[in-house]
């Protein structure tokens, strides 16, 4: 999987969590870099913040979606806007949503493992 | 009489007649009973040689001479102490006041007994002149240290700091006039043997000219009532004389021929033109004598329109108008004290709110209380003299005066509201206040109540505007939202994830069989992460809260700009770095501080540089430029790359509510208040802008050599 988020702590937290399950995990801190990334390790899943400097979640979503369309992208969001911005990512293909804060890593973490194991 | 006798003549008139002037004013003044001490022995000195050039005899002469220097003696040791005491350096000088009068008296005393100090007398073709003896020299001495002493005592009291201008020129003609003085120790050559007419006479008479002139222009000493009450007496015994001898001479000399008048009659008419002329007569004089004789100093008239039209009216601070107000009362029109009452809208009471000669004492008048009522309903003063004091006021009313020092108290109206009341004490001449001087006075009391009401209306704004500057400031910080917001959940996202995935960890058994000190090592590692995270949460927290709350008093302080900057981009950099816009910062380097209120320069540097990121269309660039601008100027510089503003809207944009935004967006206060919160501490702002380029804003502070503010001190 492909974490991006700008937040250098989190993503550590991110690959430690992940990695001792048994996930390759590679991170990225841009949105630019991230998408090499999926360009080159073509992962099964990809998790973005929404709000990224320079490229955003927005961009990559739609990026990934067009260009690996197996894989599966999961989009977090400090945004607490009543589901708006939730319904819009899912419409455009999101795999799922997560508030930020994430409220749960359990279940961000069976979201991956539905997302790794779910074939379109 | 000799023609030689004359100069001396004329001198010691002159000297004995402003001696007697001076001696019916203030005798209590050691400094005036000196200066007629001077005057009478310079008259000795010079009465006594009238006499001796005119001895037709040899006989006298030693006498007369003897007379003469009796005076002489002492007038250099009067004239010391009499400036000694005008220098206000009596007790410093007291040793050398002492020492000269004791050697005064030993040489009194040497003159009269022997021939050690003056041996008898030279005969000159004007008359005989005291011969100088064996010890004379000795008191030529004592004559030239008291010179120089005084000279420089003089000279010292000139150069004072802060030495007011009526005071500078009172010394100044002192000394002129004492080195004038000085010039007459010619005459002792005289004493050696010089077969010169002694003309120290005319330096004399020069120098108590000066002195004269500088008792008139300059109240060098404390006598112009005096002068005044003089002129005026001496006009009214005048006219006195000149009615009676007029009506004696039309009644017995011209109407004798017509008809028989009784003397009787003819004095009982004299009487009755006198009663009838006198008040006027007087009120008359007084005013020629104000006029001519007290121009400069009594044409006070001159200087209250004068405040009236500059001061009152230029005057825009409440404080600062009172207090200016009271002061140059006091001064122009010479009072013991003088003060201001102002109505205090919220607690309805009349307050003291400034005051000379009442030795700081509080007063809250009610607004129902007589002295009050009188000046709201009548709109007319309270006063003690002429018309005003046959008024009979009851007790509450006169006590009221004694307690404000008041002699005349004048309401301050607005229509029919009484704002306050402006109390004027007693004048330091002791005279009353004239009918004229009501009316300049009632001008300056509507003047003020104008003043009073424009100022306390300008504070009123002033508490408005701060009201405004504050929605503003939480409007905008409503925009910055999503980088706050980022700002504080990365951090708590951060603590949480690390929290969570260890419980995980340990939940799923990924922790079983590792060492202690991995785990130590694990834990170790998520705390210190969760206080870093934390610190940057309050960090944000705090600037926000600080920047957020209302400035309520700004103080001046060395602020460094770097610094501010700093601080407001961590506030709005995230935002901008999200909407695409990147900034730039170009500072130089070792900046120098400048002074300003901290919050406010923040103010000012978030406004603009919000609005440089509104302006953009993204992704742009916001340049944040600081350096120094000649030799004592700090410039800060914000440049966009927005679209411009158009040359028409140019004008308008600092007009409070003009905006080019969205609704929500801001509240078109912005500019308008950063451009009066920039003037505030002392900067100008000013601003370049191409449509289609961008825009620059240019700040500009006076630079400081103090150290900044560090960072620390700043956040609390």
């Amino acid at each position: 999987m492909v974490a991006i988020d700008d937040e250098m702590e989190f993503t550590k937290a991110i690959d430690q969590f992940f990695s001792v399950r048994g996930y390759e995990v590679h991170v990225a801190l841009t949105g630019t870099s991230g998408i090499e990334l999926v360009d080159y390790h073509n992962p099964d899943v990809v998790l973005v913040d929404l709000k990224l400097p320079g490229m955003d979640g927005d961009q990559v979503l739609q990026h990934v979606r067009r260009t690996h369309p197996q894989t599966k992208v999961i989009v977090i969001t400090a945004y607490n806007d009543g589901g708006k911005t939730r319904d819009r990512l899912l419409s455009l293909g999101a795999f799922a949503h997560f508030d930020k804060p994430v409220s749960s890593l359990r279940e961000l973490a069976e979201t991956v493992k539905r997302a790794v194991t779910t074939h379109p | 009489m000799s023609v030689y006798s004359i100069a001396p003549l004329i001198s010691a008139l002159i000297f004995i007649g402003l001696g007697l002037f001076v001696l019916v004013s203030n005798r209590r003044s050691l400094t005036n009973v000196m200066f007629v001490l001077m005057c009478g022995t310079s008259f000795g000195w010079q009465i006594s040689w009238t006499v001796l050039f005119s001895l037709p005899n040899p006989t006298l002469a030693d006498m007369v001479v003897r007379i003469g220097y009796s005076s002489i003696i002492f007038i250099p040791i009067y004239h010391f102490h009499l400036f000694a005491s005008f220098a206000n350096r009596v007790r410093e000088e007291r040793p050398m006041i002492l020492v000269s009068y004791v050697m005064g008296l030993v040489f009194l005393l040497l003159l009269w007994t022997t021939g050690s100090f003056i041996d008898g007398h030279h005969t000159y073709y004007w008359g005989y002149y005291p011969k100088a003896g064996l010890l004379h020299p000795v008191y030529l001495g004592l004559v030239n240290v008291l010179a120089f002493r005084l000279t420089y005592l003089l000279i010292i009291e000139l150069r004072r700091p802060g030495l007011p201008p009526q005071r500078y020129q009172q010394v100044k003609y002192a000394l002129i006039g004492f080195l004038f003085y000085f010039m007459v120790v010619s005459d002792f050559l005289v004493n050696y043997g010089v077969a010169f007419y002694p003309l120290g006479f005319i330096p004399g008479i020069i120098s108590f000219g000066i002195f004269g002139y500088a008792i008139f222009r300059h109240h060098l000493l404390d006598i112009e009532v005096v002068i005044k009450r003089t002129v005026v007496f001496a006009g009214l015994v005048g006219s006195v004389v000149a009615v009676v001898s007029l009506v004696a001479f039309v009644s017995q000399d011209v109407l004798v021929h017509f008809v028989q008048i009784p003397k009787w009659l003819s004095n009982v008419f004299a009487a009755a033109i006198i009663a009838a002329l006198y008040g006027p007569l007087r009120d008359w004089l007084t005013n020629v004598t104000d006029r001519y004789l007290f121009q400069k100093k009594y044409d006070y008239k001159d200087l209250l329109r004068k405040f009236t039209d500059e001061i009152i009216v230029g005057i825009k601070d409440l404080k600062q108008l009172v207090q200016t107000t009271v002061a140059t009362l006091t001064e122009t029109v010479k009072l013991d004290s003088c003060s201001l009452l102002l109505l205090n809208p919220d607690t309805r009471k009349y307050e003291l709110v400034a005051a000379k000669g009442l030795n700081g004492q509080q007063l809250e008048l009610e607004e129902q209380e007589p002295f009050i009522t009188f000046l709201r309903e009548t709109h007319e003063p309270i006063g003690r003299d002429g018309e005003l004091g046959k008024v009979r006021f009851p007790r509450a009313v006169t006590d009221r005066l004694e307690q404000l020092r008041a002699r005349l108290c004048l309401p301050l109206h607005i229509h029919q509201d009484l704002i306050g009341v402006l109390c004027l004490g007693k004048k330091k001449s002791d005279e009353e206040f004239t009918k004229e001087d009501l009316e300049d006075l009632r001008t300056v009391a509507k003047t003020l109540a104008i003043a009073v009401a424009n100022a306390q209306q300008a504070v009123e704004l002033a508490k408005t505007q701060a009201e405004a500057a504050q929605k503003e400031k939480l409007a905008v910080i409503g925009t910055l939202s999503a980088g706050i917001n980022h700002e504080i959940c990365n951090p708590l996202g951060i603590v949480k994830a690390q929290c969570e995935a260890f419980l995980l960890d340990v939940e799923d058994g990924i922790l079983i069989g590792k060492s202690a000190q991995d785990l130590l090592d694990r834990t170790t590692t998520i705390m210190r992460g969760a206080l870093k995270q934390i610190d940057r949460a309050t960090a944000i927290t705090q600037k926000l809260s600080n920047f957020a709350k209302p400035i309520k008093e700004a103080t001046a302080q060395s602020v460094s700009i770097v610094q501010e900057i700093e601080e407001v981009l961590l506030l709005v950099g995230y935002d901008l770095k999200l909407e695409k816009i990147d900034v730039m910062k170009d500072i130089q380097p070792d900046l120098p501080p400048i002074v300003a209120d901290r919050r406010q320069l923040q103010e000012v540097l978030f406004n603009i540089i919000r609005n440089a990121g509104q302006a953009i269309k993204p992704p742009g660039t916001i340049w944040v430029r600081a350096h120094t601008q000649g030799n004592d100027q700090v410039r800060v510089e914000i440049a966009d790359t927005g679209g411009g503003i158009p040359p028409d809207k140019l004008g308008k944009i600092y007009d409070p509510f003009f905006t080019t935004k969205e609704p929500g967006k801001g509240t078109g206060l912005g500019l308008f208040i950063v451009r009066q919160i920039v003037e505030r501490n002392k900067g100008r702002i000013s601003l370049e802008s191409t449509v289609g380029k961008g825009t620059t804003f240019f700040l500009d502070f006076p630079a400081t050599k103090a150290v900044p503010q560090t960072a620390s001190a700043g956040a609390s």
